[in-house]
Formats: structure tokens, sequence, C-alpha cells
């Protein structure tokens, strides 16, 4: 008996031990990427490889803010990832309730095509997707972004709510329409709740993917004036030196939307990928 | 409430039949328990009434009127479902009141038949509780208070006691058949569970193979099925099938199995001509007695059962089960003397199953 439970505990010690293992290795570049934000420039290469430096300061902070471009390079990004997020989500549902409720000739077809673009690797459309964009006037502008984005976000983004519609039993929106539902208020009242998990796993997936994309925002957009922050970051590095106080300190800001958005969606959050887990 | 009628009703998925040409008149305030084996089309039929599948070919009307067409949401049924759907975002008050509230019914009048209804059922206390929060039995009852809020044209039951355990479906039973009683409300009620069947029905249509096989009451269905399936699917302990062949007799055709004489009928109609023929015997009416008293079989195995007792019994070969209420010695063995009235001999042609009824 006690023996059990000396086990048990140690079963627990070692569990934890081994996730706060894990932990700290994920979260390790963060912590450093912070240290470095607030590490003075002298004392950079000067101290050696510490925790933590011998003073701190705000001063890559305050320069990033009030003497580069980084503020506009930010609201560039989060227009882009939050409409791409929008998008992809609204079209992403439809799609997967239609996937997942309907029967219809080349469905099949369908989700084939949908699954080989997932399979080709994204450097080898850029240059065709430029020449088409290009003659749009849909390069160098923000719209031309979300577009692609949303574009290649949208067949991972339509499976996943595929998934989720067919965790959803059949018999509720059918126990709704013996009630006196239209398909559309069956949907909006019995269905899109007990999606809310779905939706806000896919948007936070669709989000951060946007977020950090860097190959189209570089290659699509060659204006500063509508580069998103992942482009921005790059000018940090310049011929001669890396300035790396003002770079990581840029990588901290932008580090909050994220973390904002996924504290706000992280309930419905678990509860969303284990579902899709299960059943995807 | 309403008459439902049904004609001629086909339903295939692709190629494969489901349904092949059902005819039922559903009286009003009538209770229609629609029973077979899975795979029956039983549910097909019941989903097809409320407008949850496209009919192939026939006709649906709800009183006067053709539905073939209508969209579930207008036919004005409600429906039980096996696994209750109750919306699990809503509390049980919720549940209750969605259909009412689709139909912008004022907020006092869906108070008061959401009151109404939980009252007949048992639910004030749990109004406020989400379906996760509920037992199996409860959510049963909210599922049958869905149905209950409003007054609809009939109710559908589409196997909702199979998940709840033998206690509580035989109370659900008798509170299902009471309640429908009491509103008179037209029910069409599918099941796998004979008993059910037995017990609830005004009229049972016993279904196999996409066909209705015989619509009766039940003891109709009991007493007098039409075909071999039909008198193989309802009764508990089933009823007993032996081969047999008929010989002329003094006053009729004797009754051969084996070797052995179990009685003398009229002769029956269309009897094929090597007089083969299959008897159905229900177990609780053969009477054993003495050796002498009748054909002789020996006792193989004793079921005792509370209310009587199952007996096992070997007649020329052939097992047959015999069900009586007396109470027995636990070790009765040997040769015991088998008597049925002839009126309580069932024959059958072994090829197409159907019944050979007396000229």
């Amino acid at each position: 008996m006690r023996s059990a439970a000396r086990a048990r505990g140690l079963y627990w010690l070692c569990h934890y031990a081994a996730l706060a293992l894990f932990v700290a290795f994920a979260l390790f570049p963060l912590f450093w990427l912070l240290k470095v934000s607030i590490t003075p420039n002298d004392l950079l290469y000067s101290e050696g490889v510490r925790l933590w430096p011998s003073h701190a300061t705000i001063a890559h902070y305050v320069s990033v803010i009030q003497h580069t471009q980084f503020p506009l390079y930010f609201r560039n990004s989060v227009i882009v990832s939050a409409t791409t997020a929008l998008l992809s989500t609204l079209i992403a549902a439809a799609a997967g309730y239609g996937f997942s409720r309907f029967r219809f000739r080349g469905k099949l077809w369908i989700l084939g095509v949908m699954l080989v673009t997932q399979m080709f690797p994204l450097v080898m459309i850029v240059a065709p997707i430029f020449r088409l964009l290009a003659p749009l006037g849909l390069t160098n502008s923000l719209s031309g972004l979300v577009l692609v984005y949303t574009a290649f976000n949208v067949p991972f983004a339509s499976f996943l709510m595929q998934s989720f519609f067919d965790g959803i039993p059949k018999e509720l929106e059918e126990a709704a329409m013996i009630d006196g539902a239209t398909r559309f208020q069956a949907l909006r009242w019995i269905i899109l709740p007990l999606t809310l998990p779905g939706l806000a796993a896919t948007a936070g997936f669709v989000f951060t993917g946007a977020w950090s994309e860097l190959l189209f925002a570089l290659m699509l957009n060659s204006s500063s004036q509508v580069s998103t922050f992942p482009v921005g970051l790059l000018s940090f590095v310049s011929k001669f030196s890396v300035d790396f106080g003002q770079m990581m300190a840029a990588g901290v800001l932008a580090l909050i939307p994220v973390c904002a958005f996924f504290l706000l969606i992280q309930r419905h959050l678990v509860q969303g990928l284990t579902a899709g887990a299960v059943k995807g | 409430m309403a008459a439902i009628s049904i004609r001629a009703l086909r339903k295939s998925y692709g190629d494969v039949p489901v349904l092949r040409g059902i005819d039922l008149e559903i009286r009003d305030g009538e209770f229609v328990v629609l029973v077979g084996p899975s795979g029956c089309g039983k549910s097909t039929l019941l989903r097809l009434i409320a407008g949850l599948e496209e009919i192939t070919s026939g006709e649906i009307r709800i009183g006067e009127r053709v539905i073939n067409q209508l969209p579930a949401k207008d036919r004005d049924l409600a429906m039980v479902f096996q696994s209750y759907a109750l919306y699990p975002h809503m509390t049980v008050r919720e549940n209750m009141s969605f259909s009412l509230k689709l139909r912008r019914m004022p907020a006092a009048q869906i108070d008061a038949a959401v009151a109404g209804a939980s009252a007949k059922l048992g639910l004030q206390s749990l109004m406020e509780r989400r379906p996760r929060a509920l037992s199996g039995g409860q959510k049963q009852r909210v599922a049958m208070g869905r149905a209950l809020v409003r007054d609809p044209k009939a109710f559908l039951f589409d196997e909702p006691l199979s998940n709840l355990d033998a206690r509580l479906r035989e109370q659900m039973r008798y509170e299902i058949r009471r309640l429908q009683r009491d509103l008179g409300t037209t029910s069409i009620y599918v099941t796998h569970d004979q008993i059910e069947a037995m017990t609830m029905a005004d009229r049972i249509v016993a279904m196999n193979d996409g066909l209705a096989q015989q619509i009766g009451a039940p003891a109709e269905l009991y007493d007098n099925p039409s075909n071999l399936f039909v008198a193989g699917f309802i009764g508990s302990p089933a009823i007993n099938f032996l081969d047999a062949v008929l010989l002329e007799g003094p006053g009729g055709a004797l009754v051969m199995v084996g070797s052995e004489r179990l009685g003398t009928v009229p002769w029956p109609q269309g009897l094929p001509a090597d007089r083969r023929v299959t008897v159905g015997l229900r177990p609780e009416r053969i009477v054993m007695g003495p050796a002498s008293a009748g054909a002789p079989a020996q006792i193989d195995l004793l079921e005792p059962m509370g209310l009587g007792t199952v007996i096992h019994l070997n007649l020329a070969g052939q097992i047959l089960k015999l069900f009586t209420t007396d109470r027995l010695q636990e070790h009765c063995r040997g040769i015991v003397g088998l008597c049925v009235q002839s009126a309580d001999i069932l024959l059958f042609d072994p090829r197409s199953g159907l019944r050979l009824r007396a000229a």
C-alpha cells in the first residue's frame, strides 16, 4: 500500500520533470530573445554568455518604436494576418460544412486536388504567382498578400473544419429541422455554437501562419510601405553588422499580438485541437 | 393529430433497395410499432415519414395532404431519436423551448407549454441543467419533453429506449404508452425489440427485407402469423419449428414428426406435392404428460425463469422448447408425452415460408 503510493508519487514526479524539461527547452529561445532585447549593446559581446545582463535597458524598444518603421510593419502585419484569418476561416467553415454534410458529384476530386496543393514547396510557385499578380496590381499591396495567404491556407483549414463538423452528430441538425428549423437556422443556432472551438483553432492556426510568413511577403512586396514585420526584421541586418538588440526588441513586440490572440481563444483551443485530433 | 397514409413507398440507395413497396394506413390517434431485425428498413421508413430522407417513389400523406416534397420543418411532426440528439449547449429549458421559439410563439405561451410538458415528465428540477449533467433516463425524458411541448400531428420514435437499462426501459415503455393514451396523438414507434412491440402497439408492422411481412394487432401476429419470419420473430421464448410430413388419417391430415404422431389437422390449401411442411408450435401451447399420453420426447435440459420453466426436449431427433408455469422437480428427466391442440399446430410451406391454412 505504502510502496504503491510512493511509486505513484515517483511516477508523477518524473512526469512533471519531463514536462518541465520540455517546456524549458521550448521556451528557452524566447527567453533568449527577451534577454538580448534588454541587454545594452556594449554588454552584448563583452559580458560573454550570461543568463541575465548585469544591467538592463529599454533603449532598444524606444528606438525600435521611435526611430524605425517597425510600427508601420506591425500595423501591416496585423491587417494582413487578421484579414487572412477571418477570410480563411469563413471560407474553410463553409467548405468544411459542405464536405462534411453533403454528397455531391466530384467531391472526391475536389478533396484530392486540395490535398495536392499542400504537397509542393511554395518556393516553386513564387515566380508564377508574381507574374500573375503583377498585371493585376496586386504586388506591392496588402490585398495581394491576403489573397495569396488565404488561397494557401484554405485547403488545410477546410480539412480542419471538416473534421470539426464531422464530430458534430448529424442527428442534432435533423432534430433541429424536425423542430422546425431551416438548414440555415439549424446551422446558426445548433451547429455554429458547437463549432466555436473549431473556428478558434482554425483562426489561430491561420493567423500565426500568416503572421510569420516571410517568403511571399518578401518577394511580392518590395516597397517598405507595405512590408510586414518579418520582412522588417531583415532590415536590422545590414551589410556589415546585425543590430541584435533592436531586432530582438522588435521580435518581442511582434510576439504580443500572437500571445494576446491565443490567450483570447485558448479556452476553446485546447478543446478544439483535441477534438480535431481524435477525429482527424 | 392526423392519420398517416403510405402508398407503394419505395426507397433505394443507388442500386440497393431498402424499402420495396410499403403500404400502410395509420389511423388518427393510433400507436403503430415498426418492428424487425436491423437492416429491415424500419428506421428508413420512419425517416422518410419525418422528411429526413427523400423517397424514391410512392406517396406519403399526413391527413389529406401529400407531403412527399415537403421539407421536414414544415411537416409538423415530433421525433425522439435513439441518441436523444439533445442540443448540448442548451439547458433543458432551452432544449424544450427551441421549437416554439422558431415558431415565434410569445414568451408567456412558451413558458406555459414548457412548464406543462416538464410537469408531465417530472423534469421541473432539471430545467436549468445541460444535457451532459443528465443521466440516460433523464435525457430520454427531456427528448420526450421536446416532442411534447408542441402539439404535433404525430410522434415518431426511433428506438428511443435502446440505450436504457432493462428496468428503466420497462418503466419508460409504460410511461410512453400512458402519455400517448392521454394525449391521443398518432404515434409511430420503431424498435427491434419484439417485446416493446407487443406491449406498446395498437398495431404492429413486422418488417423484413424492405417489406411489411404482416400488419395487425399484437395478438393477431402472435396467434396467427402469416409466414415463418413473423412466427419466428414475435414471441419469447421463440416458437418451435419442426420438419414434418402430412399423412392421410381418419378425419384429416396426420402431422408426423419423424415416426411420431403430433396430432391431426384439417388438410391445408396449397400443400407442396411431397407433403413436407414446417410446423410452428408455441412453447406454452404444448402440454407435457406421461410418456404414454402423447408423442414421446426426451427431456434434455431445464431452464428455470422464475415465472415458469423452459424445458428443452428432443422429439424424434428434433429439438424443441416447451414453456410451463408448473413447478418441476429440478432433476426431471426421462421420456414424457407431448400433446398439442389441433388449432395450435401452425403449418408453413418450408420453401416459400408462407403459412398453409385450412381449406
